[in-house]
């Protein structure tokens, strides 16, 4: 077992510190390794390349400023500068203590509020995780880059996806065209491959000419106490920021990062120095990194609503393993809950281990030619997604979604919400369904019960926000030019 | 109005007839399934195609709406469409993830064909040359590194996912 932990650890401060290759890839990509293994074994492992992924994105942001996962972008805005004058090896140490901190206190957070939580949504009914599901397609719209009404169409196409196969209701074939394939449904792993393992290849390689590296100095890897204790406010802080970011359903690591970079920003008594190699404009975001993993696990095993597309990816290999992340997986398998919080905290001590003594390494990591990573990938992608059911249809599948992932990446829509519209699309329709028939057809159940009242509400303000704001300009333009036209 | 897409018309107007595109398939399937059930609803029960509807109908307003939003985008912004030159340079810019897509497709079929173990060594082979002449040019170091990590890959593959794990992939 613990060697899985090692197996995990390094494959993802490995895959994590290859730019283009995202924690979400990284997990879809291996994701089908654990398919024989008992769950908690899976689920080890797959929490070892998560929280190792993590720390493995900083390493190419800090060593040659591509940040490896999206979450890193903030890494590389005073990690790279360091590497520059020479510190590579005290910058790597610093993002590698505060990732750790910043994954204990979310670990912390993640024991406390998970069950507090879990116990609250025990009281929901059929209402309550419609609602549930609707608030966790529009906040992930909300979140993504660009217009939230579009990003909300996109979650409603992978609504649409995720009903694709017979009606647990009814029987009734819904888009199936009648073909044997599409009757069963769509598989959520090979689409996850092929959205975020394939669709990025196809990117990547479009106008693909290579990168030219240097070879960055390490200089001295350990760093004085004091310069990692002096800076114990700056951890704590962006752990905070990341685990309560982390917990909000949709706002991810790389919103979280953000935050706790321009908090630090602000706080600091040299604030001209960020950017410059200042190493709190590198502990903050990298604490905060760590930290929202912690959090963005609060939703996913409480209420079973994934935080991020990650956790969406780790909902995925739950359910292959026949576990359904909610409130239930509290009352009917405590242990395994408990298991999880073990892994977490397993798979931070590795990293932080293993990313001590791989340092020096990680300048070779980096060097791995993109060519014969995307072949690699590639190849991961087709038997991965065969190996979910031992069905060719399922490479079709992920190969049909690499090209959707592709073409949504050439058009600037988010992939992120069809992804989540694909798992929370099920839910909030059974659970809508199930709300009609209880009220015989009246839709104010929705509105009669506080909760779903409440997200509801938020949706719709979320939703016409963008709206709102363009009215609010126009208000605010036309009281301005008001004066003028009276003179 | 600023075009939502980036704010360029061009994608704007683009993903505006991606969605209407899409709505007017899924209409066109959701109307084959919704002939071949013949099934009764529960009192209350929308349906089970109502969600699908619904969805397909907010595609349909919001492709529409995108669509006229890019057109407008297009006049104000004095734009005019896309030049047959710079069509030419999109499309050599994609044929590289063209055909990786083409070749993966025919990846099961050489799969059966060859087996597993041959069928990877023979698409990473090909593909590491491809992309490393693509960098770098043509030589013969390229085919040796090709030749050795395209053995690698099918040597891994073989190694891990069919010994280790024991996954029933073509033989």
């Amino acid at each position: 077992m613990l060697g899985l932990v090692l197996l995990g650890t390094v494959l993802g401060l490995v895959l994590g510190a290859i730019p283009g290759i995202s924690s979400t890839m990284a997990l879809a990509i291996l994701m089908p390794m654990t398919f024989t293994m008992d769950p908690g074994v899976a689920i080890l492992f797959l929490i070892s390349i998560f929280m190792s992924s993590v720390y493995g994105g900083s390493i190419s942001a800090i060593l040659m400023k591509l940040p490896g996962t999206p979450a890193s972008i903030f890494t590389q805005v005073d990690g790279y500068p360091m590497a520059q004058q020479g510190r590579a090896g005290h910058a790597l140490n610093f993002a590698l203590v505060a990732s750790t901190i910043g994954g204990m206190v979310g670990l912390a957070m993640l024991v406390l509020l998970a069950p507090v939580l879990a116990g609250f949504a025990t009281n929901f009914r059929s209402p309550e995780f419609a609602a549930v599901a609707l608030f966790g397609i529009v906040m992930l719209s909300f979140a993504s880059n660009g217009s939230t009404l579009v990003a909300s169409v996109v979650g409603f196409i992978g609504v649409v996806l995720g009903m694709i196969g017979f009606d647990a209701l009814t029987d009734a074939q819904r888009m199936t065209l009648n073909t044997p394939v599409l009757q069963s449904g769509l598989n959520l792993i090979p689409v996850i491959i092929g959205l975020f393992g394939l669709g990025e290849i196809l990117q990547n390689l479009v106008g693909f000419g290579g990168t030219t590296n240097v070879r960055p100095q390490i200089g001295k890897v350990l760093l004085p106490l004091h310069e990692l204790t002096s800076r114990w406010k700056v951890m704590l802080r962006g752990s905070v920021i990341g685990t309560f970011i982390g917990a909000i359903p949709a706002a991810g690591s790389a919103v979280a990062v953000s935050i706790a970079y321009a908090q630090e920003r602000r706080l600091s008594k040299e604030p001209e120095k960020f950017g410059t190699g200042h190493p709190d404009g590198l502990v903050a975001p990298e604490a905060a990194n760590s930290a929202s993993v912690g959090g963005s696990l609060i939703p996913l095993i409480a209420l079973g609503v994934p935080g991020d597309t990650i956790t969406a990816v780790l909902m995925g290999a739950l359910m292959v393993h026949g576990l359904t992340p909610g409130p239930l997986l509290f009352a009917n398998n405590p242990t395994f809950v408990s298991w999880i919080y073990v892994s977490v905290f397993l798979a931070l001590i590795a990293t932080l281990v293993l990313g001590l003594g791989m340092i020096r390494a990680a300048v070779l990591v980096t060097k791995i030619p993109p060519q014969l990573m995307y072949v690699f990938i590639a190849v991961f992608c087709v038997i991965g997604a065969f190996a979910i059911r031992n069905d060719m249809n399922d490479v079709y599948v992920m190969i049909a979604f690499g090209v959707v992932g592709f073409v949504f990446s050439r058009l600037s829509l988010p992939v992120t919400p069809l992804a989540f519209g694909l798992i929370l699309g099920p839910i909030l329709e059974e659970n809508l369904r199930r709300s009609l028939m209880i009220s015989r057809g009246s839709w104010t159940i929705f509105l009669e019960r506080p909760i779903s009242a409440t997200l509801i509400a938020i949706c719709v303000l979320l939703v016409s926000l963008p709206l709102l704001k363009l009215g609010w300009k126009k208000l605010r333009g036309s009281a301005r030019n008001f004066p003028e036209k009276v003179n | 109005m600023t075009p939502p897409i980036d704010g360029f018309a061009r994608k704007t107007l683009a993903v505006g007839l991606f969605f209407l595109l899409l709505a007017g398939i899924g209409w066109l399937v959701l109307r084959q399934s919704r002939n071949m059930y013949s099934g009764m609803s529960m009192p209350g029960d929308p349906g089970p195609f109502f969600l699908i509807g619904l969805c397909l109908w907010v595609l349909l307003i919001a492709g529409g709406l995108l669509f006229v939003l890019g057109l407008l985008g297009f006049r104000d912004q004095g734009e005019t469409f896309t030049p047959t030159y710079r069509l030419v340079e999109i499309a050599r810019a994609w044929a590289l993830s063209i055909t990786f897509v083409v070749t993966l497709l025919l990846m099961p079929s050489a799969m059966r064909a060859l087996g597993t173990t041959f069928a990877v060594a023979l698409f990473s082979m090909v593909w590491i040359y491809v992309l490393l002449t693509a960098v770098r040019g043509h030589a013969l170091r390229h085919v040796v590194e090709a030749l050795l990590f395209g053995a690698g890959a099918a040597l891994f593959v073989n190694l891990i996912f069919v010994r280790l794990l024991t996954l029933p992939l073509p033989a």
